[in-house]
């Protein structure tokens, strides 16, 4: 609203003050606001460093849990799930089919869509894989001939495959001339699945609720200083301060104290990291295998921050707008 | 101008706090508001700033009726007036300055004019070298004339006072009511409630009696009847009373 002064009734008074329209809210004069406040909220945080800090640590422990599960999860199906591309199917062919013909045989499935690699194996490569394993030496090399079959090893492109996909193809493999026999673990690969996804529902579900919890100790905290400031905001409020402004101070605090929480929540899953690599480790080496582990990265570090600063932001808007309207000055 | 229609605030609790109130307060005019504790002045300052709405009648704020106002449109209002209460109200954990600005802040001056208007408003009520100050650490005449920088520093149009000398000494409340006569001759329109009975009679403006809601009067105080100033607020007063 805005109405022309009226000067009816001052005939000769000057009237600078009826005149003068107060200037138009700038751009500029609204960055500075917005880093001033930034900057006050942060200097309130750290009016209260072992309060506040306790918070942000109820909070990035919060934040850990359910980032490391996801990790967790990540490296589960990094390494035993079906991305993982561990799903193989092993044709056992019959002793009577040349090298030759198992090329074509190779080539041949190389063409099925499911199919991402296919590699023939000699009988007399298998003896040479056979032997270096330890305590097998020459243990062929005394049988009468090498008893150890032709086999082609396929390599499975899974993501999309079903349980009923897998049994079709292990068919279809059957059918073609030459294979003796076909293996594919597919119980082991439906166990992993389950497990795997089981993790990740979990994962889900603890996301969701302690994300929520996340917003709701935010808000509370907002909740707590909107209601110390009590008096000056009904002050401000009383010459004509908007509620978006009143609610900005608080607004910054929620996003600190998420993003707080979050780099702390980083540091948290970085410690834990380096501890349980090394545990970890030493169980695959025990193992025998080659496995790099799945770690947070600086993407998943940098969301990690994104979504603690969108809780804190979230929580303390839900909590302020609230509370700030209902303070009306009496 | 402020012009109350037959307005009538009832409180929840049943309270009949205004009946039936008419008056105009023209743009340039310094008027006052008196009556005895409870008779209604503070709630007449409150429905013009919408602290409170009016239960029966109309409130018009420059020819504008406010009664209707929703909540987005109150702040824009409310900057329109500076408001001058009796305890001060400042915030205690901040300079005299800050406190002064934050009608600025809030209005989105550029932060170079800030600087420039508050200084200009603290030179004004003789305070300029206080600016670095805590409230708390000045006298409580010196408080009242920060809260009165603070009301002016946006140049409002309206200045409104709640018993502003209520907690001062006589010679103090003369100055306060001096700064408030300064800002009126600039043609700030200027609403002072109080029951200062003998500081009324010493000023040659109008006063809005109010007794248990009424107003029972709206005009000059007999000790300034007879001064050269009544042939202009006549014609106010005349027409106060005829709504009255």
């Amino acid at each position: 609203m805005r109405h022309k002064p009226m000067l009816k009734g001052s005939t000769n008074i000057e009237t600078p003050a009826v005149q003068l329209s107060p200037t138009q809210p700038s751009f500029v004069a609204w960055r500075q606001h917005h880093r001033s406040v930034a900057t006050e909220s942060l200097v309130r945080l750290a009016k209260h460093p072992l309060a506040n800090f306790i918070t942000m640590l109820v909070l990035a422990i919060a934040i850990t849990l359910p980032s490391s599960l996801n990790l967790v999860v990540r490296n589960l199906s990094h390494l035993l799930g079906p991305e993982s591309n561990t799903l193989q199917m092993s044709l056992y062919l019959t002793n009577n089919v040349s090298p030759a013909r198992a090329q074509t045989i190779v080539s041949q499935l190389r063409d099925w869509p499911e199919i991402s690699q296919a590699v023939y194996i000699s009988p007399s490569e298998a003896k040479q894989s056979f032997e270096q394993r330890e305590g097998f030496a020459g243990l062929i090399d005394s049988l009468p001939n090498n008893p150890l079959p032709g086999l082609i090893s396929l390599h499975i492109s899974s993501r999309t495959l079903s349980n009923e996909d897998a049994t079709q193809l292990k068919q279809k493999a059957t059918l073609i001339n030459g294979v003796d026999r076909v293996m594919m673990d597919l119980q082991w690969f439906q166990k992993i699945s389950a497990i795997v996804s089981l993790f990740s529902q979990l994962a889900t579900g603890l996301t969701v609720l302690l994300a929520v919890g996340v917003m709701l100790v935010i808000g509370n905290t907002i909740k707590l200083a909107i209601d110390s400031r009590r008096e000056e905001i009904i002050v401000i409020k009383l010459i004509g301060a908007t509620n978006a402004f009143i609610r900005r101070p608080f607004l910054y605090l929620g996003l600190w104290l998420g993003s707080g929480a979050a780099l702390l929540a980083v540091g948290l899953s970085k410690i834990s990291e380096y501890a349980l690599t090394y545990a970890v480790q030493s169980v695959i080496t025990a193992y025998g295998a080659e496995i790099t582990l799945l770690t947070l990265g600086i993407s998943d570090s940098l969301i990690l921050l994104a979504v603690g600063a969108a809780l804190g932001l979230t929580g303390a808007w839900l909590a302020a707008d609230h509370r700030i309207r209902s303070l009306e000055p009496r | 101008m402020i012009s109350f229609e037959q307005v009538t605030k009832r409180y929840r609790s049943g309270q009949l706090a205004l009946n039936k109130v008419n008056f105009t307060i023209k743009t340039g005019e310094m008027a006052f508001v008196t009556g005895h504790s409870g008779a209604g002045k503070s709630t007449l300052l409150k429905l013009m700033m919408l602290i409170e709405r009016p239960t029966e009648g109309h409130i018009l704020i420059n020819d504008v009726p406010i009664d209707g106002f929703n909540r987005r449109q109150i702040p824009q209002l409310r900057r329109k007036f500076g408001i001058v209460h009796q305890h001060h109200q400042l915030l205690s954990d901040r300079t005299v300055f800050d406190n002064v600005a934050l009608p600025l802040i809030i209005a989105g001056f550029a932060p170079r004019d800030i600087g420039r208007r508050v200084r200009g408003a603290l030179d004004k009520v003789h305070l300029l070298s206080k600016e670095k100050q805590l409230p708390e650490m000045l006298s409580g005449g010196e408080q009242q004339r920060v809260g009165i920088a603070r009301a002016v520093v946006n140049k409002p149009p309206f200045l409104i006072a709640d018993e502003p000398t209520g907690n001062l000494d006589p010679e103090l409340s003369a100055q306060i009511i001096q700064i408030f006569k300064d800002f009126n001759d600039v043609g700030v329109t200027v609403l002072i409630a109080t029951h200062d009975l003998a500081l009324l009679a010493r000023m040659p403006h109008r006063s809005l009696t109010l007794r248990e809601g009424k107003l029972i009067g709206s005009g000059m105080p007999l000790s300034s009847m007879n001064k050269s100033t009544i042939t202009q607020d006549q014609s106010h007063t005349n027409a106060a009373q005829a709504d009255a």
